[in-house]
């Protein structure tokens, strides 16, 4: 999994968080261990974390909690996001250190719903993300008071819980784990009973990496395989001229139906008309899917948000 | 105890030398306070390092005549002074179900250190205040509803708290049981209940040595309790032969300088507003006789003599908040908490199975040791029940959440091994009130009593009861002063503990609780009823209220009332076994002998009660009484003999007619066992007369 090195990040490092702009084509599942504020500037996009997926819009703001794995996926639409990356330091609370806040902020979503409206914070994001352009030194400081309350916002507006885990389990370890399943999966993906062999190569039990996956990540590994399945797929369609059959068993589908129906479920198209429609990536985008956008029309779109 | 009435009785000479040496304005220096009201009421504002009696307060004191002033430390959950450094025990209440005098005298002997290390002398800590309903915000500052349970736990804490020569102050004197109106209301009641239900406990107090009482704000029969002459003067000093001086409820406990000084009143606290030159005047003018100030300036110097000469111990500063005393903290708590309800014993949770916590509400991060009036102690640090179970429980997972979206809180129920429900009150719900124009307050806090209410606030009982039946293994943890309501969620539980507000440790104390580190051994010191109305009705913001013969336990079992849990009620993990049950007359006692068997398997401690019932009286009386209780350590299938005695005189009850005590002569109804429940009791009877 590529995603979680980040290469086109334009952050400046006087402030403590990472700040930046990107189209989204595909971003699939990934983590970090900063808190990831997200805002949609324009179009729309599919995100999945823990739960079902939610589509969305222009206006709406999430935030991605400290390691947890979600992932992004583009609609027709052409779309432009904001994030901000906020270390886990921020949040630490001096009286525990074990303990680490998970918020729920997702203006998509009609429960755990914050005492403020969402607005607030995608203010308060938009306000960051424009004095981030700036090379002045007041703005710095203006930064680093928007970061501080949109911190302390979190805290007191939305609902969170509290997590502390057992001293025994590193939670490094596990997120080791995470990697060398997604690794394999993805170098066995021709296979067609993945799942057993990754519960001998990785030593847990079907029941335990079930509970580790849902655990860590909130899906199965079902979930992830077929996940998995289809990027690949979706890779050799835009990539390859092969067809749809020897796609549909190098990804390791059972058969084209099920190999029709999966792609169909997961983007919302056939593999045809994905393959007919596919967007030009230009080959100097650093980061797999990662798409171009205009920084003016960037900028103009931060502005309409204040 | 080395200043005990005895021995302060011997410095009367020595007192009155002095007093002869003093003209008339210095003997009324001494009946005041002497914090000047601005500087008080500048520092009151919570947050601010000059708090409420951040440093002991003077009052008197004449230097070159070598009087030391009074210095005022209030209490009762530690000293209230200084900030970051006082050890915060377990409120009064939760001592209340711990049913142990040993304990409370060395809680007593620790603060009395701790206030001789702040150089004060004297400890205000002592309320012993009966709460005629369980309602009032401040009952946590008291042990409980039982007048012979009050007077047993107050006269410890006040041998303790003299041990080490500190002056232990009682209060507050008297029928101060409502928080809202305390300043207004004028309470009135039959001679029967004056002397048999509201006045016994102060009166044990006294007995065992207290040096001061403090005056309380409301009134009794139309006159304010701080210029009374039947309560200051005729009882308490003459009947009682209290030899110790009396001070003011403060600021506004003097509402007139006649009046009080006539009444009996020896020192208005804690500024002078109503006494020094108004009062110089007052004698001047003929209205107040100088043989009264004689009287007043006279007790105070002989009890400070008395005390103030006791020892010259120097207390290092280092004994407050020190390691012992917050040992002795967290004792108190594991002592005191109860268990109310433990279905499929869900407690205490097995750490090896149990890796999985979801913890719900949100008093599980505040630091619940109580209201933030008076009585408010500042410790260094603060256990919160969220952090004593994460500290307790290294080897799981814990989630907190604070339970606002019902469906998230489901959720994390289930994919708990455990959920543990935190609830109850804190000082925005109930404590010391304050009025509502912010110039007459000294304390910052809304709290108040319970008026609406006597159960968990409805959030809280939609979260139990939505949630309570997704996972087994419930636990609900009660925060408060004084007795919660049940009735409606309790079934949606396995298990319920009533934690009190169990002081800087607390957090610590009930994790070791819910894992089994400790046995519960607390008895509830209060009733709990299926309704509130079974409970005596009171209207909390009044200027009139007439207290009743009959209250908590008596008037349940009086009105044949079944209680959901009866008073004296408590679990443990292990199981016991009353056997054997003897009482007879000795020596002007009554003695009831049991043994007790620890039938289960782990260690633990019971606390075994003893009752006398009246059914063959002649007068109207309750069905039985609390005149006895003692604690009893016992190793898993260890037997013990117990011994209990009370005095006859606690017998007795008060004829109104000849204004005397009275033993009716008759058979007495004799029990002996572990809660006020006849199923826990074994009965005898005795004769006496």
């Amino acid at each position: 999994m590529d995603h979680y090195i980040f290469e086109l990040i334009e952050h400046e490092t006087k402030y403590p968080a990472k700040v930046f702009i990107a189209s989204i084509d595909t971003s699939s599942f990934h983590w970090h261990y900063d808190y990831e504020l997200m805002v949609v500037l324009k179009g729309s996009l599919i995100m999945k974390s823990v739960s079902e997926p939610y589509i969305l819009n222009a206006g709406d703001v999430v935030l991605f909690n400290s390691k947890k794995v979600h992932s992004l996926r583009r609609t027709d639409q052409d779309n432009l996001c904001l994030f901000i990356q906020l270390p886990q330091e921020l949040f630490i609370d001096n009286s525990n250190k074990k303990q680490s806040y998970s918020f729920y902020l997702n203006s998509a979503s009609k429960t755990m719903i914050p005492k403020v409206k969402f607005s607030v914070f995608l203010q308060t994001a938009v306000k960051i993300a424009i004095r981030s352009k700036s090379k002045e030194v007041v703005d710095v400081f203006r930064i680093k008071a928007l970061i501080s309350t949109l911190v302390a916002d979190l805290i007191e507006y939305t609902q969170y819980d509290i997590r502390q885990y057992p001293d025994n389990i590193d939670t490094e370890h596990n997120s080791d784990v995470l990697l060398q399943i997604n690794e394999f999966i993805e170098r066995n993906i021709e296979s067609t009973n993945i799942t057993q062999e990754l519960c001998k190569y990785i030593g847990m039990s079907e029941k335990t990496l079930y509970r580790f996956l849902k655990n860590s990540t909130g899906f199965t590994a079902k979930d992830l395989i077929d996940s998995t399945r289809i990027e690949k797929s979706k890779v050799m369609l835009r990539q390859t001229n092969k067809s749809i059959s020897f796609i549909e068993q190098e990804c390791g589908f059972n058969s084209e139906m099920t190999f029709y129906r999966t792609f169909k479920k997961e983007t919302g198209v056939t593999p045809n008309e994905y393959r007919e429609n596919v967007i030009e990536i230009a080959t100097n985008s650093e980061v797999q899917g990662y798409l171009n956008f205009d920084n003016n029309e960037a900028d103009s779109l931060l502005k309409q948000y204040l | 105890m080395k200043c005990t009435k005895k021995y302060r009785l011997t410095y009367t000479e020595r007192a009155k030398k002095l007093l002869d040496s003093l003209n008339l304005e210095e003997k009324i220096h001494l009946m005041s306070g002497e914090i000047g009201l601005k500087e008080m009421m500048d520092g009151l504002k919570q947050g601010v390092e000059n708090h409420y009696n951040h440093v002991p307060y003077p009052a008197g004191g004449i230097k070159d005549k070598k009087l030391p002033p009074m210095l005022f430390c209030d209490g009762p959950r530690g000293v209230v002074c200084s900030t970051g450094k006082s050890t915060c025990f377990p409120v009064t209440m939760l001592r209340g179900a711990t049913f142990d005098t040993d304990l409370e005298v060395r809680i007593g002997r620790a603060i009395g250190k701790e206030v001789r290390a702040y150089n004060g002398n004297l400890f205000a800590g002592v309320c012993i205040n009966l709460p005629y309903n369980p309602g009032w915000g401040r009952s946590q500052e008291t042990y409980g509803e039982e007048s012979f349970h009050l007077g047993k736990m107050g006269s410890a804490l006040v041998r303790g708290v003299q041990d080490e020569n500190v002056i232990a102050c009682i209060k507050h004197f008297a029928f101060n049981s409502m928080e809202i109106s305390r300043f207004k209301v004028s309470v009135n009641c039959d001679k029967r209940t004056e002397r048999e239900v509201f006045l016994p406990h102060f009166k044990d107090c006294i007995d065992a040595g207290a040096g001061s009482v403090m005056s309380s704000y409301n009134l009794y029969k139309g006159t304010h309790c701080g210029h009374h002459d039947y309560l200051l003067n005729k009882v308490l000093k003459d009947e009682w032969g209290f030899d110790g001086f009396v001070m003011s409820d403060f600021i506004w406990g003097v509402k007139d300088t006649v009046e009080a000084a006539n009444g009996g009143q020896d020192m208005e606290m804690c500024c002078t507003e109503y006494f020094g030159d108004k009062l110089v005047k007052a004698v001047r003018d003929g209205l107040v006789s100088e043989e009264k100030i004689d009287k007043s300036a006279l007790r105070i110097i002989r009890t400070l003599l008395a005390f103030s000469q006791a020892d010259d111990k120097e207390y290092k500063d280092s004994v407050i908040g020190c390691k012992e005393h917050t040992n002795l903290a967290l004792e108190a708590a594991e002592k005191g908490i109860t268990l109310l309800q433990n279905k499929d014993n869900v407690l205490p949770l097995n750490r090896n199975k149990i890796i999985r916590i979801t913890v719900l509400g949100k008093l599980a991060k505040k630091e619940v040791i109580g209201d933030h009036g008076s009585s408010q102690v500042r410790p260094k640090y603060i256990v919160t029940p969220l952090q004593g179970i994460s500290n307790l429980s290294p080897k799981a997972e814990v989630t907190f959440y604070n339970g606002e979206d019902l469906e998230h809180a489901k959720d994390l129920a289930r994919q708990a091994d455990a959920v543990i429900f935190v609830v109850g009150y804190d000082h925005d719900d109930e404590g010391e009130f304050v009025s509502e124009s912010s110039s007459d307050a000294y304390t910052t806090t809304i709290g108040g009593d319970r008026t609406h209410s006597l159960g968990l606030h409805q959030d809280e009982i939609d979260l139990i009861k939505a949630v309570g039946p997704e996972n087994k293994n419930s636990v609900a943890v009660l925060i408060g002063g004084n007795m919660i309501m049940i009735t409606e969620w309790k079934d949606y539980v396995s298990s319920i503990i009533m934690a009190y507000y169990a002081g800087m440790e607390g957090g610590t104390a009930i994790a070791k609780i819910l894992f089994g580190d400790v046995n519960p051994s607390g008895k509830l010191p209060f009733v709990l009823p299926y309704k509130e109305n079974d409970l005596p009705l009171v209207n909390w913001d009044t200027t009139q209220q007439i207290y009743d013969y009959y209250h908590g336990y008596t008037k349940l079992e009086k009105e044949g009332v079944e209680p959901l849990l009866p008073y004296g009620f408590g679990l443990s993990y292990t199981k016991y076994e009353i056997n054997d049950a003897t009482f007879a007359t000795e020596d002007e006692k009554v003695v009831a002998k049991c043994t007790i068997t620890n039938t289960g398997d782990m260690d633990g401690t019971e606390v075994v009660q003893m009752y006398v019932g009246f059914k063959n009286s002649k007068v109207n009386r309750p069905i039985k009484l609390l005149r006895g209780f003692e604690r009893v350590e016992l190793k898993a299938g260890e037997k013990k003999e117990v011994s209990i005695s009370c005095p006859e005189k606690k017998l007795c009850w008060f004829n109104p007619e000849n204004e005397s005590w009275e033993l009716e002569k008759m058979n007495y109804e004799m029990y002996i066992g572990t809660s006020s429940d006849n199923k826990d009791l074994l009965q005898g009877k005795i004769t006496l007369g």
